[in-house]
Order: structure tokens, then sequence, then C-alpha cells
């Protein structure tokens, strides 16, 4: 009977083995490895593994030291905030609207997942050939209002505009979504509570509706959060980081420093690093406002 | 509660405009790629004319772009496999055991989902270099495990936990194994379940971009890749480009109908059941 217990309490062990070596192999090896390779000089152009020199923490302060780091850090947090906040509030609308029970809800509903399932290559394409100058359906319509018609991804000032839009057209959907799941199961009691004292529609929603939603407005906030920090594809689609790195992210620049052009191992391996410790830091954040997740 | 006409007609016009928002640049695209190229981009837009569906075979044996897409059926549909073998036991186990360090294990699961991916793709491009595994099937289908078992298993967790214990329990008082009632009474009351997370696993890796362009060159040459590469196209083109786009959305396509009622739960990591 004692061995038998013994191999119970095992179970659960074994059935982890297969994703533990996953996790040991590709998520926590390549971590150890890049903090090594982020303590040398290495650039893989200068004959493959034996250009690795040891230089300490050299490639950290260069990094801190870089002007560039700091620029695309800060685009990296103007198109986090701006796509997060618009996609929040549009999302949220959207959320209400569809939690009414409306004539033909589901179909809005799915017109609004469609874009979620389109991937970010192909949706920069897209909206790149529309918003082209001369030739983009965009400016045109601008035109035809007499509007202004600025060019949209070469023009240092409405560049990272011009990409927020694009994942807010991407990505709204997926806060519609989420905040629509937990409108609809909320409790109906506090509701008819509030019908009760006389609350007015914005009160019932102030003091109602937010409080019960708020686990799942963070659930939502900290997917998109993190999902719009590591923007890649879209920027890579359409700017590229331009004009002249005024839209450059995080981690193309990454990308470009590391395999993408320069092929300098361990600076970009530390940029890496730096840049994974604000994600968790901010994932940290978001657990200590008391979701469990 | 009763609604105002008022209300009523300003919630479809808010609905409304969403909607053409949602749909405008998707029909645009789909009708710039039966376009001639001078259709393409004559403004004002010409709404008439004579599909060119050539257009579609045109990109289809435009340099190796049947060869990306074909590569990438074949990786998302190893990955898938790959992820759901390795997840259905790790969310089983996450699912019905409580063990020392499953919260710790399953906490690191998750946050790896919210890494970079440069973080992993600078070191694993050493490697692979180093083992052959780049610009190889094998060495994307296993690069995609990374966020697919996180992903996979945390989905599977949720539906497993769906399933009442108690039919689990009648099946261990019949002499089944722990691995028997897995595989002979969780696994099929999973079937949706499984079905749904193999489709959300296989549209992940589908649209990646950042691995398939870090590990693939010539041989694994992924469809994503090949579109991101018709960015410096000129208006000319814009008709083979639109239809490339259109061809790299038809698995989502395909799937859309059955994978958006699962959806909330791809998108929150099985937090939220829709």
């Amino acid at each position: 009977l004692g061995d038998q217990l013994v191999t119970k309490r095992l179970v659960p062990y074994i059935l982890l083995i297969p994703a533990i070596i996953v996790f040991a192999v590709l998520t926590f090896q390549p971590i150890i490895y890049g903090t090594y390779i982020s303590l040398n000089k290495w650039n893989w152009r200068e004959g493959g593994f034996n250009s690795i020199k040891f230089i300490g923490l050299q490639n950290y302060s260069a990094t801190l030291g870089d002007i560039e780091f700091w620029n695309d850090l800060v685009h990296t947090f103007y198109f986090a905030a701006g796509a997060v906040a618009i996609e929040f509030f549009l999302g949220f609308g959207m959320a209400i609207l569809l939690s009414q029970q409306i004539r033909g809800g589901a179909f809005f509903r799915s017109i609004f997942i469609f874009p979620l399932m389109i991937s970010d290559i192909v949706a920069s394409l897209m909206w790149k050939v529309m918003y082209d100058p001369t030739l983009g359906i965009i400016n045109y319509m601008l035109s035809l209002l007499y509007l202004p018609t600025p060019a949209w991804l070469s023009d240092p000032l409405t560049v990272i505009p011009s990409i927020i839009f694009i994942d807010c057209w991407w990505q709204t959907g997926n806060i519609t979504l989420i905040l629509l799941a937990g409108l609809l199961s909320m409790p109906k009691t506090p509701f008819e509570a509030a019908v009760v004292d006389g609350a007015s529609k914005l009160q019932t929603f102030r003091y109602v509706t937010v409080p019960i939603m708020k686990p799942v407005i963070i659930v939502a906030l900290i997917f998109r959060t993190i999902d719009c920090l590591r923007v890649f594809a879209i920027v890579f689609g359409t700017s590229f980081g331009g004009p002249a790195h005024m839209s450059e992210v995080m981690q193309l620049f990454i990308y470009l420093v590391g395999i993408g052009r320069f092929l300098e191992m361990g600076h970009s391996a530390a940029i890496a690093i730096l840049f994974s410790l604000i994600i968790v830091a901010i994932v940290l954040v978001y657990r200590r406002m008391g979701v469990r997740i | 509660l009763a609604r105002s006409l008022a209300e009523n007609v300003l919630c479809y016009a808010a609905l409304s405009i969403f909607t053409i928002f949602s749909l405008a640049p998707i029909v645009w695209t789909f009708l710039t790629s039966l376009k001639t190229p001078v259709e393409a981009f004559s403004m004002p837009p010409v709404w008439i004319f004579a599909p060119h569906w050539e257009n579609y075979l045109n990109v289809w044996s435009l340099h190796d772009f049947a060869k990306a897409y074909m590569n990438t059926v074949l990786i998302s549909l190893g990955a898938t496999a790959l992820t759901l073998c390795i997840s259905i036991l790790s969310a089983y186990s996450f699912a019905r055991f409580k063990f020392w360090g499953s919260g710790t294990f399953s906490f690191w699961l998750l946050l790896t989902r919210m890494l970079p991916e440069m973080l992993f793709i600078v070191p694993l491009y050493v490697l692979y270099q180093s083992l052959h595994l780049y610009d190889t099937l094998w060495g994307m289908v296993i690069i995609y495990q990374i966020y697919g078992v996180p992903f996979s298993t945390w989905i599977l967790k949720s539906f497993i936990q769906d399933i009442p214990k108690e039919i689990e329990e009648s099946g261990l008082v019949d002499g089944l194994s722990s691995f028997g009632v897995l595989r002979r009474i969780t696994l099929p009351l999973a079937a949706t379940g499984l079905a749904a997370t193999a489709a959300l696993a296989f549209i992940s890796v589908w649209i990646d971009l950042l691995f398939a362009l870090s590990f693939t060159f010539t041989d694994a040459k992924m469809v994503s890749v090949a579109i991101a590469s018709f960015k410096g196209y000129a208006a000319p083109q814009w008709p083979l480009m639109a239809a490339g786009s259109i061809l790299a959305i038809l698995p989502q396509a395909v799937f859309f109908i059955f994978v958006q009622k699962y959806i909330v739960r791809g998108l929150t990591f099985g937090a939220l059941k829709a």
C-alpha cells in the first residue's frame, strides 16, 4: 500500500516531465545563456563562435548610456499607452452596447472579432497601402473633405499615432470581447438594489459596474499592455522604425542590433534582458493590484 | 429595461460605424487583390471593374510564396500536434492535482507568455546555428513550443476544470489508473476544448513573424516572411501584395466560425470563459 501511495504522489510530476523539458531547454536555458552572452563582446560576423570576448557589464553600461535606447523606450511606451487607452475606451463602449441584448448582437460581435484573427504583418501591409500619401484611399477621402493630407508613415509627428491607429483597428475587439464576457457574467442583485435606491444610469455604472468589473478590466489591461510593449510586426511592416528612428520600438531595436543587422550578440542580449526586466516589473505591479493571474 | 427610440438609434449607429471601421480594410484589400495595377491606385477609386483572379495565381507562383505557404502549413500542424501532446499532460496535472511547486511552475508558464520574443531569440539563434536547426522545419516546430506550451497548458487546464471531477472519480472506482482516466474519460469529454485549443495554437503559429524572420532563410521560409518581403512594393504591385494578404488569412477565415466561441479563453489565458 505504501508503494502505491508514493506512485500516486508522483503522478502529477510525471505528467509534467515533457513540459518541464520544454521549459528547461527553450525558456530557462536561453535566459541563462543569454545572460552569459550579454557579458561578452561578441560580433557574430567576426568568425562565429571564436570571436566571443568577456567584457563584464560593459554592454549594460553602454546600453544605459545610449540615447537610442532611451528614445526607443519612449517610443514603445508612447505607442503602448496610446493604443491601450484608445482600445480600452472604445472596447468598453462596444462591450456595453453589445451587453444590452440587442437584436443582431451576435452578428456585430463576430465582425468585431475578425480583425483579431488577422496577423499583425498582414494588417500592417493592408494599412500601409491605405496610408499612402498620394495614392492611398485615406488621403483621397480627406482631400474630398478639404482636410490636410499628411504623409502618415513618413512624418515624424504622425508616424506613431498612425501605427497606434492600426493597432486599434487590430485589437480593440480583444478588449471588447474580454469586457463583454465580464459584463454578461455579472450578478443581477447589485443592479436591482441600485434601481431600488434610485441611482441614475451613470451612478450605477460608476459605483456598481466598474467595481464589479475591476478584476476583468485588469486582466484585459495586463495582456494588452504587455503585448503592446512587445510590438514588432506592425512597425516592421509599415515604417520600419523610420523616419530617422522616430518610430523605432524596443523589439525592433534589439532585433536590428542583434541578428537583424549588426549581429552584435552580446549587446542585443543585454538590451533584451533590460527590456524583459521592465516587463516583469509591470507584470508584478499589475499582480499587486489584486488579481490572481 | 425599456430603451427609448433615441437610445436605440444611437446604439445601432455606434455599432454600425465600428462595423464599417472593422471591415473596410479587409474589403478594400480584397477589392485591390482583384484589380489591375492601374485600377489599384487610381483615385477616385474604381468600384466597378472586371475581377482579375489571376492575381492569385501570379502571387502563388511568385518567387517562393507557394513554398513558404506549404512550409507554414507543415510547421503550424507539426508545432500544434507537439504542443497538444505536451500540454494535455501538463494541463491535466495542474487541473486535477494539488502538489508542491504547482503554483510556482504555472506562474512561470504565465510569465513566459509575457516575456519579449527577443529574450529567447538571440541565445537560441546561436544554439540553432551550432545544432544545424537553423532554417529547418523541425527547428521551427520546436521553437514554437516556447509560447505554445504555456498557452495551451493554461487554456486546456480551464477546459479540463469545466469537467465535473465526480465523473473521473467514478472511473477510478471502476479500477482505471490515472492515465486510464485521462485517456478514456477526460479527453473524450474535453474533445471540443481540445479542438478549440488546437485551432488557437495553430493560428498563433500561423501569424507569427518574429521567430520566422529570425530562424528561417530559404529552406524553411514561412508565409509571414514572404508577406513581409512585399512591404517594399510600389503601387503597381499592390494587387499582388493584396492577393498574398488574402491568401495568408484564409486559414483563420476557415477556423473563424468555430474559434470565435472560445477566443476569450485564448485572449485571457483561460482566466475568463465567454
